[in-house]
């Protein structure tokens, strides 16, 4: 085979080309962008956290403020103002823990309105239902006697037992057996008047009764809260709380409230750990680094319990000192900062102590040498050679605070360290949702799967982010 | 090496002291006294604070309590009939370390299974399992864990038990039936220890499977399981007792929301309802207590790892 040696070109004959590098060159951060782009799990996690930073920021502001427009402190009594379907204006105690509901969605069996109420039998009377005051006055269980008498009730209510309920011409009929007598009797489900008044015929459906060993009955029905309230025309997307707070507004401000506590205890955390870190290393070998890291290592050594509960113990001290130089500062505002203080006690000598060992291992190095022979000030040797060679390992860090920190906060709200009502972080929202799980499971459930989705995003990004700026990963 | 030993032990004592100073004086910020309860009268009120000797000036007070401690009296709890508090703190603190020592056990043992596994057969299928289950292991919150835990487990498919159950004769509570009611909450517990093992584990074996010396083993014509369970997994186990000393902290004092969901009478409830209702010398107490144990179990963990790498031991003689 011959080949003719015209087709042959010798690319680099210049000698000045030999030393052209010739892909763009990146700097640190484009490279490290490049290596995160590659890695699916941190880009999931920063498209979540870019999600729900959306939403945070999109939640009315309203909830944030503890004072109505008007000044006065907020009272659930003050919220919006609903109407139901018939344009009656609706009490708020009426829709305190309504179940989600989001349009669409409902009709496929989630997210509907619908929950399943377990029920003692005795909760359901036979009789005529009577007017709303009587009602009112006789429903105490104490008065049972008194309700039964004033019925003219044929059957003690503990001694019924249900055993089926059943359409019959578009009317509920409900099948049950008289104990005493031992008779079946079957009668429309609107002679039987259950103590929660809620429960009216047409707004559940029955699911099962069981009789335990003890003789005692309970039924299973699924409720319909929005029909049995008359308030189909809402939506209450995540249900509502205790106080008639829409849990889906509540959400997303207690998303931004607590990225907003984990962010600032963060800055707080490494700002002191940086100016600490830097000091001590500076001064490593003397007597003032020795002082400054036997101090760290004393405060290290106390259990961040042991100062949350001196932060619980002394809450009501600090307020009154704060709110004495600062007239104007609200209650609520006090308690956050109180929060962001009692998480950023501890968390800033683990900062310090890895500035320290950086700066002890660089300012040994060559460059840093050369640089200070050729006259470099203090300042710029910190802000041109021995910054930029941490600032990777602390952003590493940083982003790992911050899931700890959202942590922290749930867990000082539940050992009552939280925030006042109406403020809403993960951590109250998570409390509130513990408290209701028997009646409604989807309070707890949407919180702790948001905080879950917010923790994991972070830890994603965090993972990504150590992998793409370890310059030996490369 | 004496002489460290020496320095740190004086490190702890400073500590210590330096915890309880600061804790004794900011406790007397605290808003009330230990007896504001409407059904005391102010003249019993007086009593019992010259009875508890409250009245005297707090340097007075600070010195008394020095010395006491000195010789080993932390004082008695207001609230709790006048009990010492070292004795309810040795009442509380098997419960606290019988779940504790459940989740550590279990969390270490499985995570280093799993760090192990993942390690061995890296780039497979276990390895992206085990990474994926050390993310979310330490994103899910143990409150959210212990929730979740009580309410299908529990209530909906009726497996455990709601709450702990302390051992007790009297109520025919066996050592069995104790231990079936604390496994859920050492569960919601482990979680993370098995998460942060985990990581740490496949990284270490990582790192000692591709030195040197293994490769020298494999050489020597061991096979592959000798290797591993000679060589690289001893060597890839002693930075792992590192994270267990304060991963044992952090199950101590970590633990009180678990203990407060499973009604576990642990020391850090009965730090909170001494906190709720001013009882000075109890908080004090406990709280010397926590640290305590946090210093001491980080030096048991230094002095080990000497004893155990003897790599450590060589440098760590002359420095």
């Amino acid at each position: 085979m011959s080949v003719n040696k015209d087709k042959f070109v010798l690319v680099q004959n210049k000698f000045e080309d030999v030393d052209k590098i010739e892909t763009q060159s990146l700097t640190f951060w484009q490279d490290a962008w490049r290596r995160l782009r590659k890695n699916k799990g941190a880009m999931f996690g920063l498209a979540m956290i870019f999600v729900l930073i959306i939403f945070a920021i999109a939640a009315p502001m309203e909830p944030f403020v503890p004072n109505n427009a008007d000044g006065t402190p907020f009272s659930y009594k003050k919220a919006p103002v609903l109407f139901d379907e018939e344009g009656n204006e609706i009490a708020k105690e009426d829709i305190s823990f309504v179940p989600p509901r989001i349009p669409g969605i409902e009709k496929l069996g989630i997210f509907d309105g619908f929950t399943v109420i377990e029920r003692g039998s005795w909760d359901i009377l036979i009789g005529n239902l009577p007017k709303t005051t009587e009602w009112d006055a006789l429903k105490s269980p104490l008065k049972r006697k008194d309700l039964i008498a004033a019925l003219g009730i044929p059957y003690h209510p503990f001694e019924i037992n249900f055993i089926d309920m059943f359409k019959k011409d578009g009317v509920n009929f409900a099948k049950v057996k008289v104990l005493a007598t031992g008779e079946i009797v079957e009668l429309p489900y609107a002679d039987l008047i259950s103590e929660f008044t809620r429960f009216q015929d047409g707004t559940f459906e029955y699911v099962s009764s069981e009789v335990d060993d003890k003789g005692v009955e309970m039924i299973k029905i699924n409720a319909d809260y929005y029909e049995i309230q008359n308030i189909k025309n809402l939506y209450f997307w995540f249900g509502t709380d205790k106080l008639a707070l829409d849990v889906w507004t509540r959400l997303w401000t207690g998303v931004r409230v607590s990225l907003l506590i984990a962010l600032a205890s963060m800055v707080l955390d490494f700002s002191m750990g940086i100016v600490y870190g830097t000091v001590a290393g500076f001064y490593a070998g003397t007597i003032i680094d020795t002082i400054m890291m036997r101090f760290t290592e004393i405060i290290g050594s106390i259990p961040m319990l042991v100062f949350m509960i001196i932060m619980i113990s002394l809450i009501d001290p600090i307020e009154t000192f704060i709110s004495g130089i600062f007239p104007n500062i609200t209650y609520t505002t006090v308690r956050l900062l109180i929060i962001i203080v009692a998480m950023s006690l501890t968390g800033w000598i683990g900062v310090s102590r890895v500035v320290r060992a950086q700066i002890l291992k660089l300012r040994d190095q060559e460059f840093i040498l050369a640089s200070r022979t050729l006259g470099a000030s203090k300042i710029r040797l910190m802000q041109k050679h021995l910054f930029p060679n941490i600032i990777g390992q602390l952003v590493v860090m940083m982003t790992f605070t911050i899931p700890g920190a959202i942590y922290y906060e749930a867990f000082l709200t539940f050992i009552g360290m939280g925030l006042p009502i109406p403020m809403a972080s993960l951590g109250v929202l998570l409390r509130d949702g513990y408290n209701s799980i028997q009646t409604i499971p989807a309070m707890l459930l949407i919180p702790s799967f948001i905080m879950s989705l917010l923790m994991l995003s972070i830890n994603l990004l965090a993972n990504g982010l150590r992998d793409a700026l370890d310059p030996r990963m490369r | 090496m004496l002489r460290y030993v020496v320095e740190r032990l004086f490190l702890i004592f400073l500590t210590l002291f330096v915890v309880l100073t600061i804790n004794f004086f900011l406790l007397r910020l605290m808003p009330g006294t230990p007896f504001d309860n409407p059904k005391i009268t102010p003249a019993q009120k007086e009593l019992m604070v010259r009875k508890y000797g409250l009245d005297d000036p707090v340097g007075v007070q600070y010195l008394r309590y020095l010395n006491d401690v000195l010789h080993g009296d932390f004082g008695v709890s207001f609230r709790l009939q006048d009990q010492p508090v070292t004795k309810l703190i040795a009442m509380r603190l098997p419960h606290t370390v019988q779940i504790g020592s459940m989740a550590l056990v279990f969390g270490v043992v499985v995570g280093i299974l799993l760090g192990a596994l993942a390690a061995i057969y890296r780039g497979s299928f276990w390895d992206g399992f085990v990474t994926i289950l050390a993310v979310i292991g330490v994103s899910i919150p143990s409150m959210v864990l212990a929730a979740l835990l009580q309410h299908y487990v529990v209530a909906e498919w009726g497996m455990f038990t709601y709450l702990y159950n302390p051992i007790d004769a009297t109520r025919g509570i066996s050592v069995w039936d104790s231990l079936y009611s604390s496994i859920l909450p050492a569960f919601s517990l482990s979680l993370y220890v098995i998460s942060a093992t985990m990581r740490y584990m496949r990284s270490e074996l990582v790192e000692v499977l591709n030195s040197d010396y293994i490769l020298l083993a494999r050489a020597k014509g061991l096979n592959k399981t000798q290797v591993i369970m000679r060589h690289a997994l001893r060597n890839a186990l002693i930075p792992v007792i590192t994270i267990v000393g304060p991963m044992t902290i952090g199950l101590l004092t970590g633990s009180l929301v678990i203990e407060m969901f499973y009604g576990v009478p642990g020391l850090s409830r009965l730090l909170l309802n001494a906190t709720s209702q001013n009882d000075y010398f109890l908080i004090l107490g406990v709280n010397v207590f926590y640290s305590f144990l946090f210093v001491t179990v980080i030096l048991i963990i230094d002095l080990l790892y000497g004893v155990i790498d003897p790599r450590i031991r060589l440098r760590g003689g002359k420095s």
